[in-house]
C-alpha cells in the first residue's frame, strides 16, 4: 500500500479530534476495499431510514411469491453480474418488462427494463421517464443511483401515476464501467480499439500499476512546458503561470510501454457514450473521445432510438461528481442549445424538488458546463433536450459537498472555503473545485483518500529522476473518493433520489379541456374552449422549430359533416403550455346544423390525447 | 437492343471500345463459378439517354449493365439499402484484376437529387471512361479508382428528411431545422453513404452531383479553412464556370448552405477534398441536357485525371563506411491535387504519406527544410511519416541506412489517398 501516514498526521493538525475518530473508522472500511476499484462488496448495509424516501411495501404471503413488491436493494457497487441478476429478480416479480436495447460494442448486454403504474395505456404509449445510470462509464454511483430509484419505486407500485412509465437502464455503458469498476482505468470508454497516438497499433500504452500496490494513481511529470504547477497545498496541483519553476504534466499512472516518450497516451477503449450524442458533438480531432460521428457508438444509438421511439418526457442521467442536478448547457448556449427564457421556470421546478427530497441546497439552476467545471460537449442530455423536447438532468449523486452537507463548519477545520482573493498566498491556491475536495478530504474524512506524492523511478534508475531525465511522483486521490463515493456512504449519497423521480413524474402535465358551445342565431355557432394544464410542469420543453405540430401542444376541432368552419383553423398550435392550471382559451365561429356535435381534441407530447365533446 | 430511352450518346459496342479487352480475374477463382462459355454472345450496351433524368430503375439497370460488359474494369456494390427497401448502389470503376483497387487514389461521385441531373451525370461518366475509345479512361482507371454512386437516395419523399441535412457537420436537430432528423445520420442512405466514405480511406476528392440553386458563394464559411485548403478551393472554383449553362465546380467551403450535408462532413470530419458540381441553368430542352450531363462528366474525370500520385527517386547513394549508406532522394506527388488536405493532415485524417524501408535499418530520416539544411525527422522504426505534399511538388529527404553492402533496399512511399510508390535501391559493395 501506498504511503498516507504523512497526510493523516497533517490533517490532524486541520481537522482536530474529528478527524481522528473519522480516520479510525474509515480506515476500518478501507482495508476491506482492496485498495483498488475493486469488485468485492464491502458488507452490505441496510437502507438508511429516511422520511423521504418511498417506503418499502409489505411483505406479501408466500403463497403468492410472484406478486411480492420486490424489497428495496441496499445501496453498494454491484458488478455487470449482479446487476443482471438485480433485474432478471425484477422481471421475475412480473412488475417489470424487458427491454431490448442490443449490445456494447464489447458484446455486453444493456440491461433495460420498463415499469409502470396501473393505468390503461400500454406502457410503451405513456410519457416516459429515463433513467440512465453511468453513460459517462465511469459513475458507479449513477448507476447504483438508478438500481436503488428503481428497486424502490417497485416497492410502492401503487404510488406509481398511472400514466407514466419508467425505462430504466442502470449500466448505460458496459463495457466504460466494467473496465472502472475492476482497475479504476479506461476514463470511461468502451471497448471499441482507437489508435489514439496514431502510431499504427491500437491500445498498446495503458496505465499501469507501477509500484506494485494495486492501485492505478496519478503520475505526476516534471514538464517545462506542463500545464501545471503546485498549489500552496503541495497535494493540490494549480493551472501553471509565466515564471512557474517547476511545471507539470499530470497522467495516470504508467510505464511508456510503447517507448515514445509519452506515457499512457493510447490506453484500451475508444469512445465514451456520453460524449457521442449529436448536439455539441465535437470530433474526435480535438482529442475528444467522442467516436468517429455522432451516435457511432451502440450504447448511444441504442439508448437514443428508444428515446424517439417513446414519448419521452424526461431524460435523467445519475452520473458526475458535482453533486448537483444540472439542466443542458454542456456547451456555450446558443446556436446548439438554445436559451429558452421559457423552459427555466421548468428547469427552477425541477431543481427545487431536488434538493427538497435529497437535502442538499442547489442555489438555483445550474448548466451542464456550469456544474461539471468544464465543457460536456456531445452528451446526451443536451441532445434529448433539443431534440426531443424533453426535461433533461445529470443527476450527480456524489461530490465534494454531499457527505456532511448539514455538518455545521468548526474552529478546528482546515480552511479550504474561504477564497484568498490576490497576494502571493492567493495566486497559489488550487483552483476552487479542487480546494472543495480538499475540504471534504480534511474536515470530514480526516485526511483519509490521498496518496502524497511518492518519488518514482520510471527507468533511469533513480527515483524521481528516471526516463530521459524525466522526474515523476505517484500518488493522488485514491479509488472511491472523487469519482464515486467511499462504498458506505452510499445509502447517505442516494438518499431522496426514488422521492425526487417519483415527484417528477407526479408533476407531469395533467390536461383539461373546458368547452362551451352557443348558437348565436340558427345555425351560426360560438364556441370557446380552454386547455388547461393541472400539472406542476409544462406540456413541453425545448425548441419548437418553427412547425407548430413539433413539440408544442395544440388542439384540434374536428368539424362534424354537414358544418363548415367560418373563423378559425381545425388545428391550433398553442406552444408550450405553463403548468400549475395555466391555460389558453381559443374560439372557433362556425356553421353547425341542429343536432351537430363538435368533438375537440387536445395533444402534447407528454400527455395521452384528451377528447371532449360539445353539443351547442 | 435493350432500349430504355432515346438514344443520346451514341454507345459502341463492347468489343469497339476495348481494343484491349480487360484480363480475365485470375485462375485461383472458387471452383463452383463456372468458367464463362466461349461461345457466350457478347453482351450489348444498355442505350442510355440523358435527355432527361433516368429513374431508379434505370439507374440500376445501367449500373449492372456497366459491370457485366466490362468484369475487369467495373463492378456493382451494394453499401446499404434505402428505407424503402431498395437497394443501394455503387458502381467501382477501375483496375479490378489485381484487387489493389483500394489502394490506389480515389473519386467519388455521388447524386442523392432524382430530378437533377446528377445521375446522369454518374452514368456518362461510367460511359466516358469505359465506352469511349477515343478518351484516356485507360489510363485513369490504371492509376485511380473512381466510385459512382448515382442514386445515394433513391426514395426523396417531400416533408421528410432532407439527405442534405442529415450528416454530422453543422447538422441542427429537426426542432431548430426542420428535415434535419432527430440525429445525424439517422438514416439509412445517409449511414450508408458516411460508413462508405469512411471505410474507402483511398478517396481523395468527393463530389456531389446537386442543383445550382442550392449553391451560393459567398467567399466565407463559419469555421474558416486552413490557408492551403483555401488556396486550392479557390483555384478549383473557377472549374467549368465559363458559360452558365454548364455545370460548374463549387468547393464546400464556398457553399453558403446551412451545415448537415454530405460535403462538409467529406471535408470536415475524413479530411477529403470536397467540392459540388454543381448544375447549370435549367435546360430548354433534352439537347441542352445531354450537353449538361456531357460537360458535368467531363469535369469529374478531370478532376480524376489530377489525383494525387506518390513518387520516389533516388538521387545518390554513399557509402559512408562499409554497412552504413546515406540515401538522399526526393519523395513528389505528380498528381495537381495534393497528398491530404490542410484540414486532413491537422486532424490526422489518413493520407499522411509514410516511408517504410526493406533490407536495411534506418538510423535517421531528414527532410530538407530549404536552405536550412536537413531536420532529422525519425530515426530507429518502422514507418516515417513524412506529411503530405502539395500537387507537383516534393520534398528532399535523406536517410541514414544500415545495410549489407551490395545488398537492395526496398522503400516504399504510401499514402492512403496517393497510392503506392515503389523504389529499389542497389547498394555499392
Amino acid at each position: 500500500m501506498k504511503r498516507r501516514t504523512g497526510r493523516v498526521t497533517r490533517n490532524l493538525a486541520r481537522g482536530g479530534l474529528l478527524a481522528v475518530l473519522l480516520c479510525s473508522t474509515f480506515a476500518a472500511g478501507q482495508s476491506q476495499e482492496g485498495g483498488g476499484e475493486e469488485t468485492q462488496d464491502p458488507p452490505t448495509e441496510p437502507p438508511a431510514a429516511a422520511g423521504e424516501q418511498v417506503a418499502p411495501a409489505e411483505p406479501a404471503a408466500q403463497e403468492e411469491p410472484a406478486e411480492a413488491p420486490p424489497t428495496p436493494e441496499p445501496a453498494r457497487y454491484r458488478d455487470a453480474g449482479e446487476v443482471a441478476a438485480l433485474v432478471t429478480g425484477w422481471l421475475g416479480s412480473g412488475l417489470a418488462e424487458r427491454i431490448e436495447v442490443g449490445a456494447s460494442v464489447g458484446g455486453r448486454t444493456i440491461e433495460a427494463i420498463q415499469f409502470g403504474g396501473g393505468g390503461a395505456t400500454p406502457l410503451s404509449e405513456r410519457p416516459t421517464i429515463f433513467l440512465v445510470g453511468g453513460l459517462d462509464g465511469v459513475s458507479l454511483a449513477g448507476a447504483e443511483a438508478v438500481l436503488r430509484v428503481t428497486g424502490e419505486l417497485l416497492a410502492a407500485p401503487d404510488k406509481l401515476p398511472a400514466e407514466a412509465t419508467f425505462v430504466a437502464i442502470p449500466w448505460a455503458n458496459p463495457d466504460g464501467l466494467e473496465r472502472w469498476m475492476r482497475s479504476g482505468t479506461g476514463d470511461g470508454r468502451n471497448d471499441r480499439s482507437v489508435d489514439d497516438d496514431r502510431d499504427g497499433t491500437a491500445d498498446e500504452d495503458a496505465p499501469d500499476d507501477v509500484d506494485g500496490d494495486e492501485v492505478v494513481l496519478s503520475l505526476l511529470l516534471e514538464d517545462r512546458d506542463g500545464p501545471w504547477a503546485r498549489a500552496d497545498d503541495d497535494r493540490l496541483l494549480r493551472p501553471a503561470r509565466p515564471g512557474d519553476g517547476q511545471r507539470y504534466r499530470l497522467v495516470r499512472e504508467g510505464r511508456d510501454d510503447d517507448g515514445d516518450g509519452r506515457f499512457n497516451e493510447d490506453g484500451p477503449g475508444g469512445v465514451v457514450p456520453d460524449l457521442n450524442f449529436p448536439v455539441g458533438w465535437r470530433g474526435p480531432w480535438t482529442g475528444a473521445p467522442s467516436g468517429r460521428w455522432p451516435l457511432s457508438e451502440p450504447a448511444a444509438r441504442a439508448l437514443a432510438d428508444l428515446a424517439i421511439e417513446r414519448r419521452t418526457a424526461a431524460m435523467l442521467v445519475f452520473q458526475g461528481n458535482h453533486g448537483r442536478i444540472a439542466s443542458p448547457g454542456g456547451v456555450p448556449l446558443g446556436d446548439e442549445v438554445p436559451d429558452l427564457p421559457a423552459d427555466r421556470v421548468a428547469f427552477e421546478h425541477v431543481t427545487e424538488r431536488f434538493n427538497a427530497a435529497t437535502g442538499r441546497a442547489q442555489a438555483g439552476v445550474r448548466r451542464l458546463a456550469e456544474a461539471r467545471g468544464e465543457e460536456r460537449p456531445g452528451a446526451a442530455i443536451d441532445w434529448s433536450y433539443v431534440a426531443l423536447g424533453a426535461l433533461s438532468f445529470e443527476v450527480a449523486p456524489w461530490g465534494p459537498r454531499v457527505e456532511g452537507a448539514a455538518r455545521k463548519p468548526k474552529a478546528t477545520d482546515a480552511r479550504y472555503g474561504r477564497e484568498e482573493a490576490g497576494g502571493e498566498h492567493g495566486e497559489r491556491q488550487a483552483p476552487a473545485r479542487e480546494r472543495e475536495w480538499a475540504s471534504w478530504l480534511d474536515n470530514t474524512r480526516g485526511g483519509i483518500g490521498f496518496i502524497d506524492w511518492q518519488p518514482i523511478d520510471l527507468g533511469g534508475g533513480a527515483p524521481g529522476a528516471g526516463l530521459n531525465g524525466v522526474a515523476g511522483w505517484i500518488g493522488g486521490w485514491e479509488p472511491r473518493t472523487r469519482v464515486n463515493p467511499p462504498p458506505e456512504l452510499l445509502p447517505d449519497v442516494l438518499r431522496g433520489m426514488s422521492s425526487f423521480v417519483l415527484e417528477l413524474a407526479n408533476g407531469l402535465p395533467v390536461l383539461d379541456v373546458e368547452a362551451e358551445a352557443v348558437r348565436e342565431s340558427g345555425d351560426v355557432v360560438v364556441l370557446r374552449a380552454r386547455l388547461r394544464n393541472r400539472g406542476a410542469l409544462p406540456t413541453g420543453v425545448g425548441p419548437l422549430g418553427g412547425e407548430p405540430a413539433r413539440g408544442g401542444a395544440s388542439l384540434t376541432l374536428r368539424v362534424p359533416e354537414g358544418a363548415e368552419l367560418l373563423v378559425g383553423e381545425e388545428t391550433v398550435a398553442l406552444g408550450h403550455v405553463a403548468g400549475r392550471g395555466a391555460s389558453t382559451e381559443l374560439t372557433w365561429l362556425l356553421l353547425a346544423p341542429e343536432g351537430a356535435v363538435l368533438a375537440l381534441e387536445a395533444r402534447a407530447p407528454w400527455h395521452a390525447p384528451v377528447e371532449k365533446v360539445v353539443r351547442p | 437492343m435493350r432500349s430504355l430511352l432515346l438514344l443520346g450518346f451514341a454507345c459502341l459496342s463492347a468489343a469497339a471500345q476495348d481494343p484491349e479487352p480487360p484480363e480475365e480475374p485470375p485462375v485461383e477463382e472458387p471452383v463452383k463459378q463456372p468458367a464463362p462459355a466461349p461461345e457466350a454472345p457478347e453482351p450489348e450496351p444498355l442505350e442510355l439517354s440523358f435527355r432527361e433524368p433516368p429513374d431508379a430503375d434505370t439507374v440500376e439497370a445501367a449500373l449492372r449493365d456497366f459491370a457485366i460488359r466490362h468484369p475487369g474494369r467495373a463492378r456493382v456494390e451494394a453499401f446499404g439499402t434505402s428505407g424503402g427497401g431498395r437497394e443501394l448502389l455503387a458502381l467501382v470503376l477501375g483496375d479490378l484484376a489485381d484487387g489493389d483497387e483500394a489502394t490506389r487514389p480515389g473519386l467519388l461521385l455521388l447524386a442523392h437529387e432524382i430530378e437533377g441531373s446528377g445521375a446522369s451525370i454518374a452514368l456518362r461518366t461510367a460511359q466516358l471512361l469505359l465506352d469511349e475509345a477515343d478518351g484516356d479512361g485507360d489510363s485513369i482507371l490504371r492509376d485511380c479508382t473512381v466510385y459512382l454512386l448515382p442514386a445515394a437516395d433513391p426514395e426523396t419523399e417531400p416533408g421528410g428528411v432532407r439527405f442534405g441535412c442529415n450528416f454530422p457537420i453543422g447538422w441542427r436537430p429537426d426542432s431548430l431545422r426542420p428535415g434535419s432528423g432527430n440525429y445525424p445520420l439517422s438514416e439509412p442512405e445517409t449511414w450508408a453513404t458516411a460508413d462508405f466514405l469512411a471505410s474507402h480511406p483511398n478517396i481523395a476528392v468527393v463530389l456531389e452531383a446537386a442543383t445550382a440553386g442550392k449553391v451560393a458563394a459567398t467567399g466565407e464559411r463559419a469555421s474558416p479553412a486552413p490557408e492551403a485548403d483555401a488556396a486550392l478551393f479557390q483555384s478549383l472554383a473557377g472549374r467549368g464556370g465559363g458559360d452558365p449553362r454548364l455545370p460548374r465546380l463549387v468547393p464546400c467551403t464556398l457553399l453558403d448552405e446551412a451545415g448537415g450535408g454530405v460535403l462538409d462532413f467529406a471535408y470536415e470530419a475524413l479530411g477529403m477534398i470536397a467540392c459540388r458540381v454543381a448544375d447549370g441553368r435549367a435546360p430548354r430542352d433534352g439537347g441542352e441536357r445531354v450537353a449538361q450531363v456531357d460537360a458535368g462528366a467531363r469535369l469529374v474525370l478531370q478532376l480524376a485525371r489530377e489525383l494525387p500520385q506518390v513518387t520516389l527517386a533516388a538521387r545518390e547513394v554513399v557509402c559512408v563506411r562499409p554497412g552504413l549508406y546515406r540515401i538522399d532522394l526526393t519523395c513528389g506527388n505528380r498528381g495537381v491535387l495534393p497528398t491530404l488536405s490542410e484540414l486532413g493532415l491537422r486532424r490526422h485524417a489518413a493520407g499522411e504519406i509514410e516511408l517504410a524501408l526493406t533490407g536495411g535499418n534506418v538510423i535517421a530520416c531528414a527532410h530538407r527544410r530549404g536552405d536550412a539544411g536537413y531536420e532529422v525527422a525519425a530515426g530507429g522504426a518502422e514507418r516515417f511519416p513524412i506529411g503530405q505534399i502539395a500537387g507537383g511538388g516534393e520534398v528532399e529527404l535523406r536517410l541514414v541506412v544500415e545495410a549489407e553492402p551490395g545488398s537492395e533496399l526496398e522503400l516504399r512511399g504510401v499514402s492512403t489517398r496517393a497510392g503506392v510508390a515503389v523504389l529499389a535501391i542497389p547498394l555499392p559493395g
